[in-house]
């Protein structure tokens, strides 16, 4: 037990005495121009995140990352559970849709700005291609490898087709679902930034670019610290959710490991 | 004879005038396409099941006990012969039969609670409402003794009481005729009598038709009232055996008994002649086509 | 549940010879059986090059009945795109700019891979060293690489070098996550034999955690390939660095849609390439660890 206790504390408190460190270095002259004084960041930090520029930055970069990823998840799930459940479509689409999964959604992302011009539509658009193909392909991959022990059972008890799809179906094929899920998540963000960092009015990336075009660096490190709050943030968030609909998933593999 | 047991065999079978059988598999024949060809699993097998019957269905693995039954509970369809239920001839799972599995721990679905595991099938009733869903299985759940599990989840549980979960999903569908696969294959010995007894008494009282597949032969003889032995390449009927034992069956008593001992030999000895005879696997098939009676070369 | 059909032992019941058909992983090998039917069908059961020739038929008439409706400016035409090509690829600006994604891939590949392998197994193997870090690296972790493009720009310049470094930083990621893995999730029942057979240091790092580890070292290094050609090509783009991902942008924004997709297809095939070739080294290495694919699912 008293191990136990104390490798938590060593968790929290490294990380802590790091950033202790940085400070530390920050006020003395061990600074370089490239890795400003953490207490400077920090200043420019509060400055412009609690909250001068939250309206103006953060709302649009969270309204793109938070529509594209909804329509990417609602559109992922739909087509491929739909997918798996008519394997001869699926056969003959998949050398496809692997094309697609392979290809790097950052490239298209000049081809979206074109196509649809600088806007809310066009992000949303371009994070709805980047993250829906993990969330397609599992969904898919998930319904069609479905346990014939299932598949069997619900035959045999006759089970309707809406139960068979709600209750069965999409639960078991669920754990997977939630697997892309993730990484369309990480995805999202990542699209964002980039499509902002090319061209874009307003956001977070946008506000990065501009203080690297106007060397600006405690603005520049107080957007990448922003970045990867939001990142933790919402990957905090979508554990709670994962742990939330997988409880079961959790529980059979947790004996099954005993 | 007359026994401590009581003098009624098969009282629920006797007196009654014959009737159509409740299950007739009419001169199945199941053979699949592989690479090499179509290989024949199972060849002209003929049983008829008489209402209220207890039958087992026993061979060594990989005779095709598994692929009769899933013929019989309709998932799939044979390539030659029918399965009738009722005198009608099925085309998919009919509605009176309930099937349960050898894997319990993948029929059962993990992600609903026990309840909800054994009242999914009855939504297709639009005739209950939801009340009435939860009061049958209710009712299953008590019948098999676990009332108490209600909320929990099948992982949660032991192998006997998830196989019992199974059963009473089965039950809750109110069948006329319950099949099942090697259901104690997959639990220890001292669960398994009692869920043997279990599903005895159940079936008596709910008046069930019963198959059960396995590959225990004591249990065979045991639980039912006809074996039926299968064997031969391809397989086929290889042996019908009357078990003429009383009506009560208890898992100490009956086993001492002189005629189950014997029974359990006949069974055995039929089990294993055929499997002898069969040598090596060839392309013209070996085995007799019989439709009932003794394997002529096991000897007999 | 997340098994793979090749993972599990069907039940008795389930056995099925001719439709228990095991799914390749890329999730689209099921050949149902089909009896008999209509030409539709007859369709399906034709030979796989037939399947895929259809297939490539319909993109390229999807693709073009897209194109005619959607703006020219942005989206060429088949045919637009077919006579492009030749002129593209001929030219050497074509093979250059290939060479300078690819360089900057493979030398941040190969350093994240020499720096982030040894660390994550030091961390897998020693509980200190593991929680010590674990806040630190879950906090660094999640910073998308991209991100740090326009302070890499400041310090080098759009320059290959830039290039290098943010390829090592996204790919270091992954390869400590999965070496650590590696190192960590060695079998407990495998641990004890060897240590009842009282297998020396060395022999233990031998047979038991060096096959264990390579196996989610060669899945890492999957990962690791594939988001470090997403950043160089997303450098390329956000910076203007010489590459595949900048004629990409010159392409679009200079008006010539065609040129822009021809690098926009060349990336997706070298994303294709890439992934096909690490996904078959990481199957030789995974060909012992059949459990190792159901945890990682994709």
């Amino acid at each position: 037990m008293m191990r136990g206790i104390s490798l938590h504390a060593l968790e929290v408190s490294v990380p802590v005495g790091l950033v202790a460190l940085w400070w530390y270095l920050g006020d003395t002259a061990l600074t370089s121009f490239y890795f400003p004084a953490l207490r400077d960041i920090w200043a420019t930090f509060r400055a412009t995140w609690l909250f001068a520029r939250v309206g103006s930055d953060v709302v649009p970069t969270m309204t793109g990352i938070v529509l594209g990823y909804a329509t990417s998840v609602v559109l992922g799930v739909t087509l491929g559970v739909t997918l798996g459940g008519f394997p001869r479509v699926n056969e003959f689409i998949s050398p496809l849709l692997e094309f697609f999964r392979a290809l790097p959604a950052i490239a298209a992302v000049p081809i979206f700005i074109v196509l649809i011009g600088v806007s809310l539509k066009m992000e949303v658009a371009v994070v709805t291609f980047a993250a829906l193909w993990p969330i397609l392909l599992n969904a898919r991959d998930a319904v069609a490898g479905v346990d014939p022990v299932v598949r069997d059972t619900s035959r045999s008890y006759r089970i309707r087709p809406v139960d068979r799809l709600l209750r069965v179906t999409l639960p078991s094929a669920s754990p997977q679902i939630v697997a892309g899920m993730r990484v369309a998540l990480t995805q999202s963000i990542v699209i964002i930034i980039v499509s902002e960092l090319i061209v874009s009015a307003r956001g977070i990336g946008h506000y990065i670019q501009t203080a690297q075009w106007d060397f600006d660096i405690t603005a520049m490190w107080s957007g990448l610290i922003l970045i990867g709050l939001i990142g933790f943030a919402l990957s905090k968030l979508f554990q709670a959710f994962e742990y939330k609909v997988l409880t079961w998933h959790r529980g059979l593999h947790g004996k099954a490991q005993r | 004879m007359n026994n401590a047991l009581g003098s009624e065999k098969r009282a629920h079978l006797s007196d009654r005038p014959v009737s159509p059988p409740k299950i007739f598999v009419d001169g199945l024949a199941m053979s699949y396409a592989t690479s090499n060809g179509s290989r024949t699993v199972l060849e002209n097998v003929k049983i008829d099941i008489q209402v209220h019957e207890f039958v087992s269905i026993v061979g060594y693995s990989g005779a095709g006990k598994t692929t009769l039954l899933r013929c019989i509970s309709g998932l799939e369809r044979p390539t030659a012969g029918s399965v009738q239920f009722d005198g009608k001839a099925i085309s998919g799972p009919p509605e009176k039969l309930a099937l349960i599995f050898q894997d319990y721990g993948r029929s059962l679905f993990p992600w609903l609670r026990v309840l909800d595991n054994v009242m999914l099938p009855l939504r297709a009733n639009k005739k209950m409402t939801a009340k009435q869903r939860a009061a049958t299985a209710m009712a299953a759940l008590d019948a098999v003794g676990l009332s108490e599990a209600v909320r929990q989840y099948p992982w949660q549980l032991s192998g006997g009481m998830q196989q019992r979960v199974a059963i009473a999903r089965g039950l809750a569908c109110e069948p006329e005729v319950l099949l099942m696969d090697e259901p104690f294959a997959s639990v220890d010995a001292q669960t398994r009598s009692d869920l043997e007894d279990l599903v005895l008494g159940i079936c008596r009282r709910y008046r069930m038709t019963t198959i059960l597949v396995t590959h225990d032969v004591d249990e065979s003889v045991y639980m039912s009232d006809r074996v039926v032995v299968l064997g031969g390449r391809p397989t086929s009927i290889a042996e019908f055996i009357e078990v003429d034992l009383p009506a009560g069956r208890d898992q100490v008593a009956t086993k001492s008994l002189p005629e189950f001992i014997a029974l359990r030999t006949r069974v055995l000895q039929a089990v294993r002649s055929v499997r002898h005879a069969n040598g090596r696997p060839d392309r013209d098939g070996g085995g007799p086509t019989t439709v009932a009676g003794r394997n002529p070369d096991a000897g007999d | 549940m997340d098994d793979r059909p090749e993972t599990r032992a069907a039940s008795a019941l389930t056995v099925d010879p001719v439709r228990n058909n095991v799914a390749e992983p890329s999730g689209g090998g099921n050949a149902p059986a089909v009896a008999g039917g209509s030409a539709g069908w007859r369709l399906w059961e034709a030979s796989r090059a037939t399947r895929r020739g259809t297939l490539l038929l319909a993109s390229l008439l999807a693709w073009q009945a897209a194109a005619a409706t959607i703006d020219n400016a942005a989206f060429p035409t088949v045919p637009q795109f077919a006579a492009a090509v030749g002129d593209v690829v001929s030219a050497p600006v074509y093979w250059v700019s290939l060479g300078q994604t690819l360089v900057a891939w493979a030398i941040g590949l190969c350093a994240a891979a020499l720096v982030g392998v040894p660390t994550g197994l030091l961390i897998g193997l020693n509980t200190v060293v593991d929680h010590a870090t674990r806040v630190t690296v879950a906090a660094l972790q999640a910073i998308p690489s991209i991100v740090l493009v326009p302070l890499l720009v400041l310090i080098y310049g759009t320059t290959m070098e830039m290039k290098v470094i943010l390829v090592f930083i996204a790919a270091f990621w992954p390869l400590l996550m999965q070496a650590s893995y590696g190192a960590r999730e060695v079998d407990h029942v495998a641990k004890e034999t060897a240590r009842s057979y009282r297998f020396s240091r060395v022999d233990l790092a031998r047979y038991l955690y060096l096959p264990s580890a390579s196996a989610f070292v060669a899945t890492g290094l999957r990962i690791a390939a594939t988001i470090a050609l997403l950043v160089t090509i997303g450098a390329e783009i956000v910076t203007s660095a010489p590459g595949i991902g900048l004629q990409i942008q010159l392409g679009e924004s200079n008006g010539q849609p065609a040129r822009a997709f021809v690098y926009f297809v060349t990336a997706s095939l070298l994303g294709l390439l890439i992934a096909t070739v690490f996904r078959r080294i990481e199957r030789l290495a995974l060909f012992w660890h059949p459990a190792h694919r159901t945890r990682q699912g994709r």
